[in-house]
């Protein structure tokens, strides 16, 4: 009987079969197996990769020029939020105001809280400023210790010079009260 | 405090998953663990890599390095660049950057990280013993798990290139329980059974097939059930149908290979010519929904088990059964062709949003019904085709940014137009105003004064430094001393003249004891004189800067401007061509899949047809030799 289920069945075996003759990582039914397909693929591929690199190359001249006409160096003024663990608050929004203006508003995606949590920094506000003294007011709302509403206001006053400046919103975990503590950090430019 | 690991590294595990190799990089998860930030920059785009935003990432690099490149986070920043670049599908790119890295005086951890990533490239393009060189170049600054990791490459190439001594050898050097070294188990444990080496083979899928189920990760869960279901196969194909029916009884009833166990364990069944329990698991198959090749077989083999239980018209009907399934399979898939041939597939393709650079996994989007078949949601998930989906997707979103970059144009033209003729206007008005010429007078006077000042310092003239109200009294003074000579002459007036004299000795005292006061008053007057006279130069000097400057902010830019219109102009024609050819390409790809089901799909409804004919045959040729043997018994009776 043995005999029979190869002989009857031989393209059925050969498939199940093909399990170890392929093993379970190989793509299963993969239709670019001919050689002259996979030639026309690589130039294509190519051909996408250049793309891609003339494509980035532009888009940072673009981004520079954009940059250097909206944003000059001398009024550049960004603000950028992060976030240290954040177990004891979960963000949901920020929002900016500057001089008493809103300037900036930013409701968190899960995808995006995640991307803070592991380290990223979000480029929250990016405008022009003149040079002086002003007020920063932004407000965080989320969920605080216990699940409850939390919504807290940090003020900074900034002196803006000719060069471009950054303010880091850093959301962290305050161990000694197990409450979420925002820090305020003026990054000044190179 | 947020714990410090290799970004780069992170990104080897989980952008370049080796396709055609590894059971497992694609099924690894990514850790939530953080990177410490030294630099906003570098912060940002690490924001957007984890998002996946690939090309938002690589731009935010570029852009710093022309700014003023990250320097305190060390060598990552280029490692992270050749890995983005990896994870956005620019081998090339990746190639010469790790390169690069590598003739560079960096660290010796980066250099082993930028091994790392050469091998894993050159791996993936298929040049195994280049691999291995940049493999065995790595020396020991890898963390534990990607030392795991580069083992577990080593153990593939040493198998790419039947060296399976080797492959076992460096088994041996897995430290701790790294799930790495279950997957290179697994897969030498298949090398070695595909080379005939079945013991061996065996042996090794045995340690992973008899992983303890409840205690392992739902990764390892899956690898087991490869395993069990690997060593299935294995004894079928070596007719030891006892021990591979053991193992496809240990592959999970609900897992994703489920139903490749339950057909094996029906062949399992039949083997051993255990007819009836080999219905079980076909009958099982039957009932899922999923219309795939395993249920497909199961139709065809059903009617044969039944046929050897020796109930030929119920496998007639089972195969009957079958032929029409086939033939209704058989139509569908055809107007899914036709679909995928009219550009509907291509259509369901299309991201809703092309802002976003995040690139989906195929199959979240909803395709149409005409486009629906479990067969092209099978080929769909082949690393062909997923890597197509990711180019044609990055090719859109390239499209859109291109776009978006052109309509943005004519607004930093009309900023450049606006800058100019605020320029242009009022230049003149600025260089004619009066007040920027006065500025040398009012120093010429300022300097008159305070000669004039040292002068009466160095005379102690305290009459120097009368207010306005003594020059006055000064002045009546005069006036009464002239009419006092006056009237001398005619009269007895020495009263009046001491009167007078009084007076005058009075405003002189007032005026000598006030001297020094006054003096001090007055040179701080000169110096505050001297201050705004300072702050109304500097003032100038910064208008004069501000006019000279000003056309820097407008010159130089039209021509960069006209170029990136032709460089957009110029990439928005390549683009549609790529996008053009990508679609054909994916078309292809799909339509390759289906004719590929079609003929299997043809080939069981022959083998159906077959075995119909042949039941009936034979059903015939047993109702004759009955026939045959009734009459010859009718004959014999009509004899007697």
């Amino acid at each position: 009987m043995s005999k029979l289920v190869p002989t009857l069945f031989s393209p059925v075996f050969l498939l199940l079969c093909l399990f170890i003759q392929n093993p379970v990582w190989a793509a299963e039914g993969d239709p670019t197996d001919q050689p002259g397909d996979q030639d026309v693929v690589t130039t294509l591929d190519t051909q996408i990769q250049d793309l891609k690199k003339e494509i980035l190359d532009l888009n940072r001249d673009l981004f520079l020029l954009e940059e250097d006409l909206l944003f000059p160096a001398n009024t550049q003024f960004a603000v950028f939020v992060s976030m240290d663990v954040g177990i004891t608050f979960d963000l949901d929004s920020v929002q900016l105001r500057l001089n008493n203006k809103v300037v900036a508003n930013h409701l968190y995606t899960e995808r995006e809280l995640k991307a803070l949590k592991r380290g990223g920094v979000h480029r929250f506000y990016t405008g022009n400023l003149t040079s002086g003294e002003h007020e920063l007011v932004a407000f965080f709302v989320g969920k605080g210790p216990k699940n409850r509403d939390y919504k807290r206001a940090t003020t900074i006053k900034v002196t803006k010079g000719t060069e471009p400046q950054f303010v880091e919103l850093k959301i962290s975990d305050k161990e000694s009260n197990h409450q979420p503590e925002f820090k305020v950090k003026v990054w000044e430019a190179e | 405090m947020i714990k410090r690991f290799s970004t780069a590294l992170l990104i080897a595990c989980s952008v370049l998953y080796l396709p055609s190799q590894f059971a497992c990089a694609e099924e690894k998860t990514e850790t939530l663990e953080a990177t410490e930030v030294y630099d906003l920059r570098y912060g940002e785009t690490l924001f957007n890599f984890f998002q996946q935003k690939y090309f938002s990432a690589i731009t935010n690099l570029m852009v710093a390095e022309v700014r003023a490149p990250i320097k305190i986070q060390g060598e990552d920043p280029h490692l992270l660049l050749g890995g983005l670049y990896l994870a956005y599908g620019m081998h090339n790119e990746a190639s010469k950057l790790f390169q690069s890295l590598l003739s560079s005086e960096s660290l010796p951890t980066s250099h082993d990280r930028a091994w790392y990533y050469i091998a894993k490239l050159r791996y993936l393009k298929g040049y195994i013993p280049q691999a291995e060189i940049a493999l065995t170049k790595i020396k020991d600054t890898l963390p534990a798990d990607r030392e795991a990791e580069r083992l577990h490459l080593l153990a593939n190439v040493y198998m790419k290139q039947n060296n399976y001594p080797k492959a076992i050898e460096v088994l041996k050097n897995f430290s701790g329980n790294s799930e790495w070294e279950a997957y290179a188990q697994f897969n030498l444990g298949v090398a070695l059974v595909k080379a005939g080496q079945l013991e061996e083979g065996t042996e090794l899928l045995k340690e992973v097939g008899n992983l303890e189920p409840f205690s392992i990760s739902h990764e390892l869960n899956a690898l087991r059930d490869k395993a069990n279901l690997a060593l299935g196969f294995a004894y079928m194909r070596s007719n030891r149908a006892v021990d591979a029916e053991a193992h496809f009884q240990l592959v999970r009833l609900s897992g994703p290979l489920s139903n490749k166990a339950l057909l094996g364990l029906g062949w399992s069944y039949t083997n051993q010519q255990r007819y009836k329990e080999a219905l079980t698991p076909w009958l099982e198959l039957q009932n899922r929904k999923a219309l795939d090749t395993t249920v497909q077989e199961s139709l065809i083999a059903i009617p044969f088990t039944i046929e050897k239980l020796g109930k030929p018209r119920l496998a007639m009907q089972h195969y009957q059964h079958a032929i029409d399934a086939y033939a209704e399979e058989i139509d569908r898939l055809e107007d899914v062709m036709l679909a995928v041939q009219r550009g509907e597939l291509i259509e369901a393709m299309r991201p809703a949003n092309l802002n976003d650079e995040t690139s989906l996994p195929l199959g979240n989007f909803g395709l149409p019904k005409s486009v629906t078949a479990p067969y092209l949601n099978q080929m769909m998930a082949t690393n062909t085709f997923q890597e197509a989906y990711k180019n044609y997707q990055s090719l859109l979103h390239l499209q859109y940014v291109l776009k978006h970059w052109r309509t943005q144009i004519p607004s930093y033209e009309l900023i450049l137009t606006e800058r100019r003729n605020a320029y242009f206007t009022k230049l003149p008005e600025v260089a004619s105003d009066e007040r920027l010429k006065s500025i040398s007078r009012m120093q010429k006077q300022r300097d008159d004064f305070s000669a004039e000042v040292k002068r009466i310092q160095k005379e102690n003239d305290a009459f120097g430094l009368v207010s306005e109200d003594e020059e006055e009294l000064l002045l009546i003074l005069a006036n009464v001393k002239k009419k006092l000579d006056t009237l001398s002459t005619s009269q007895d007036i020495s009263e009046e003249r001491a009167k007078y004299n009084l007076l005058k000795g009075i405003l002189a005292f007032q005026l000598e004891s006030g001297f020094i006061p006054r003096l001090w008053s007055v040179k701080n007057n000169l110096k505050e004189l001297d201050r705004a006279l300072k702050k109304t130069r500097k003032a100038k000097r910064s208008l004069v800067k501000a006019a000279n400057n000003a056309p820097k902010f407008f010159e130089g830019y039209d021509q960069k401007i006209a170029w990136s219109k032709q460089r957009i102009r110029n990439l928005l024609a390549r683009l549609a061509s790529a996008i053009g050819k990508q679609e054909r390409y994916i078309q292809k790809l799909a339509l390759a899949g289906l004719v590929k089901r079609r003929q299997q799909l043809e080939n069981y409804h022959v083998r159906a047809r077959f075995g119909i004919a042949r039941l009936y045959d034979s059903l015939i040729i047993e109702k004759d030799k009955k026939g045959e043997q009734d009459e010859s018994g009718q004959g014999e009776e009509d004899a007697q």
